[in-house]
């Protein structure tokens, strides 16, 4: 009898036990956000019709013959279609639209299920906004870029699902460049130059035919911050808000700089040479031009008509004579490069886009939660090669390079010296107050006093020694009292 | 009555006529004065006098623009004829002789009044006008615009309806729709000169039938966009361009505008909302974002 019960409280111990292993599923952990634990396995209810909120921002493409909202349109529609009980209420804001809407749609505890990040992938709430890397399949993550997805991932997290990568870029004029009649003539892809090579060719540019150097847009303050990028190869504040840029480093670019004006290289007046630098550009007396983006570069290669020619984006793998020379003829006057290599380090300052997944205060289940990922998988996957295409970006998978290629208007060469360059991108901090604070800091302290250092009336070591000291308080001010 | 307030009543009579003392329209260089023989005769007016008493067959002198005195005897020939006061003198009656109403070329000649979102398309090509209903054209009329020379073209750009006038004669015909061109008086308007409809004939004026421009007239309230196109004269940028100015280089720089896509009206003047679009471009283009028209933005938009 005693051993009976034994054998009940046995048999009773293991069902209870493998009852809680098959609940708790600790092989599969959950995801905690802000106190709920979300099954990142659940999976969708086939009765059960899903209604998930997506907000995305319209890029302005202003030469596609169709706008970006349709293209989202298109892929919503797509993966309703799909998906057939999910529902997607789909809200594109204008390019000009602020953010605050999506703070105020937190502070209120009820975001979209997905939001698109196209100026730069955030971790805007660790309430609400849910870590993505258990939901992703090893070979989902296994596709995704290892630079698309180190740009998103922060404590082990991946805080949203990547679209593209957009490295920035220099651009150089081709027949003005000194140090090779033709840069492409000796290299497989757009060469990239460091500090040294870039000072000679300004010099020997100016002897040769009178190039006043570099056509350069100082007032932005996205120079200055990936110049320091390429220096240091990290962003200028960490993730708890320190500097990461030694006095040392902002001494050597602003020196940098300053020698530049010195030498002629940079107009001392930088604003007027800032409202002048196409001009400059295609008048042929600058070599070279900075900062430039994605609509700036779209101006560049039309006007230069490399997006004109069928033939400067020929197929793989092999370019015939012909086509060389076609692309020899229309490369002339526009090539991109990377910012200068300082310390011969390659890092590129660069933006990543993606979509993030939230959950909303009243938590909507686990398989919601499912549902939105499924959406912004869907979404990301769908969008990522065209929207790379239109920027000059690099999509964030490897399945989708094929098709960025194809669908490219540049040269095989560029775009592989693109995917090159992206492997060393250095994205903005992920959290959104730390990047916000580095964008208030650049814009209201770092170029102010740099546009000093130019015009002589503060030294390199001063502003080296201002910026370092910056985010302390400026941390204290911006986090309140 | 004093003269000072005899002035001030004539001012204020005229102020209060509507679409008449405030709106003439001096550019289309149409004279409201009776044309007389002289030297100060505007020789324009004078070659159509010519060309008009040729083809009645009272005139075969050289179309000069001189009016002499072959010229006066053949106008007072036709004024008997016509059973007007045989004088030299070109008045609106005279011109209504002359003119022999030609038949217009419209798509349709009769067709209701419209309703609906309207809005007027003027092709300085085509030498069409066509008004459209809920952005489907409605119906179509010959037109003549201006000459392509001097200052004589047409003002290409967006523009509204912004005073309507009746029977003003002479060259203006029987009806004027007058535009918001910012450097000059414009408008659409009928004519005695039909046999120039069809042509680049005005000094900048859109001239239509008379009995086409009574149709529209009373089709189209102010407030009517117009949009004239087509070929448009050369014009210096200037250095720089910012809110407030005005003219044909600003409506070049909206019509690039218009061209990538922003929504914005060419129409000459520098307001706000081409500032916020300008900031726009900038912005998005990494420029310095000012509002301002400056080098670079000659180039974005390809002017330069």
């Amino acid at each position: 009898m005693v051993q009976r019960r034994r054998l009940i409280s046995v048999l009773l111990l293991v069902a209870l036990g493998i009852g809680g292993l098959w609940y708790l599923q600790p092989w599969r952990p959950r995801v905690e956000v802000g106190g709920i634990k979300i099954n990142p396995h659940a999976a969708l209810d086939p009765n059960k019709n899903y209604t998930v909120v997506v907000w995305d921002w319209e890029l302005p493409l202003l030469w596609s013959e169709i706008t970006h909202a349709q293209v989202v349109q298109d892929a919503v529609r797509a993966c309703m279609a799909q998906y057939p009980n999910i529902r997607i209420e789909l809200v594109v804001k204008g390019w000009d639209e602020s953010d605050q809407a999506v703070h105020d749609a937190l502070a209120g505890g009820n975001p979209p299920d997905v939001l698109g990040m196209p100026r730069g992938v955030r971790l805007l709430s660790p309430d609400y906004q849910i870590p993505l890397e258990r939901f992703l399949t090893q070979d989902e993550l296994a596709d995704l870029t290892t630079a698309a997805q180190r740009a998103v991932t922060h404590n082990q997290h991946i805080w949203a699902i990547p679209r593209w990568l957009n490295p920035t870029r220099w651009v150089i004029h081709t027949e003005r460049w000194p140090t090779s009649p033709d840069p492409w003539a000796h290299e497989s892809i757009p060469p990239v130059y460091t500090r040294q090579e870039w000072e000679e060719s300004l010099t020997e540019a100016r002897t040769k035919n009178g190039s006043s150097g570099l056509a350069l847009n100082i007032l932005d303050p996205w120079f200055f911050y990936s110049l320091m990028v390429s220096a240091t190869g990290r962003t200028y504040l960490d993730h708890a808000g320190n500097p990461q840029w030694s006095e040392e480093s902002i001494y050597q670019v602003a020196h940098m700089l300053q020698t530049w004006v010195k030498k002629g290289f940079i107009p001392k007046d930088v604003e007027a040479a800032a409202r002048t630098r196409l001009g400059d550009y295609w008048s042929g007396s600058a070599i070279a031009l900075a900062p430039t983006n994605s609509w700036l570069l779209h101006h560049l290669f039309q006007r230069s008509g490399m997006l004109d020619s069928p033939e400067a984006a020929p197929s793989s793998p092999a370019l015939t004579q012909t086509t060389t020379a076609k692309l020899e003829e229309v490369q002339r006057s526009v090539m991109w490069t990377l910012p200068p290599l300082i310390n011969n380090r390659m890092a590129v300052a660069a933006v990543v886009s993606g979509y993030g997944v939230f959950r909303q205060a009243e938590y909507k289940g686990h398989d919601h939660t499912q549902a939105a990922v499924t959406v912004a998988r869907f979404l990301s996957r769908k969008l990522s090669a065209w929207e790379a295409t239109q920027l000059f970006a690099v999509p964030a998978y490897y399945s989708e390079i094929d098709a960025w290629i194809t669908g490219s208007r540049l040269p095989e060469q560029d775009l592989y010296a693109l995917l090159t360059w992206t492997e060393a991108a250095v994205v903005a901090p992920l959290e959104d107050h730390i990047a916000r604070l580095e964008e208030q800091i650049m814009l209201e302290t770092a170029l102010p006093r740099l546009i000093h250092v130019l015009q002589g009336t503060l030294t390199p070591e001063e502003f080296a020694r201002e910026l370092v000291a910056s985010p302390v308080s400026a941390l204290a001010e911006f986090r309140g009292p | 009555m004093r003269p000072q307030r005899l002035w001030g009543l004539l001012i204020a009579i005229l102020l209060l006529l509507p679409g008449v003392s405030r709106s003439q329209p001096f550019t289309c260089g149409i004279s409201l004065a009776p044309l007389m023989p002289g030297p100060d005769a505007d020789p324009v007016d004078v070659a159509d006098l010519q060309t008009l008493l040729q083809n009645n067959r009272y005139y075969f002198g050289p179309i000069d623009g001189i009016y002499d005195e072959a010229l006066a005897a053949a106008v007072r020939a036709f004024k008997q004829a016509q059973h007007l006061e045989p004088t030299a003198v070109i008045d609106e009656d005279t011109w209504s002789a002359l003119a022999k109403e030609e038949p217009s070329t419209s798509d349709a000649t009769t067709k209701p009044k419209p309703t609906g979102r309207m809005r007027v398309e003027v092709d300085t090509v085509r030498l069409r006008l066509t008004l459209f209903v809920n952005d489907e054209p409605y119906k179509s009329y010959p037109v003549a615009v201006g000459k392509m020379t001097g200052y004589n073209w047409s003002p290409v750009g967006d523009w509204r309806i912004v005073s309507k006038g009746v029977n003003w004669g002479g060259g203006f015909g029987t009806r004027w729709l007058g535009l918001n061109v910012p450097w000059g008086t414009y408008g659409i308007h009928g004519t005695n000169k039909p046999y120039s409809i069809g042509t680049r004939a005005s000094h900048g004026c859109i001239r239509m039938h008379n009995r086409d421009v009574e149709e529209l007239y009373s089709w189209v309230p102010v407030g009517t966009p117009v949009r004239i196109i087509g070929q448009a004269p050369a014009v210096k940028l200037r250095s720089q361009l910012r809110m407030g100015d005005s003219g044909q280089d600003v409506v070049k720089v909206q019509q690039h505008m218009q061209a990538l896509g922003l929504q914005i009206d060419a129409d000459g003047r520098y307001g706000p909302k081409t500032r916020d679009q300008v900031r726009y471009l900038q912005e998005l283009y990494g420029l310095p974002a000012d509002g301002a028209i400056y080098n670079d933005m000659y180039y974005l938009l390809g002017l330069k």
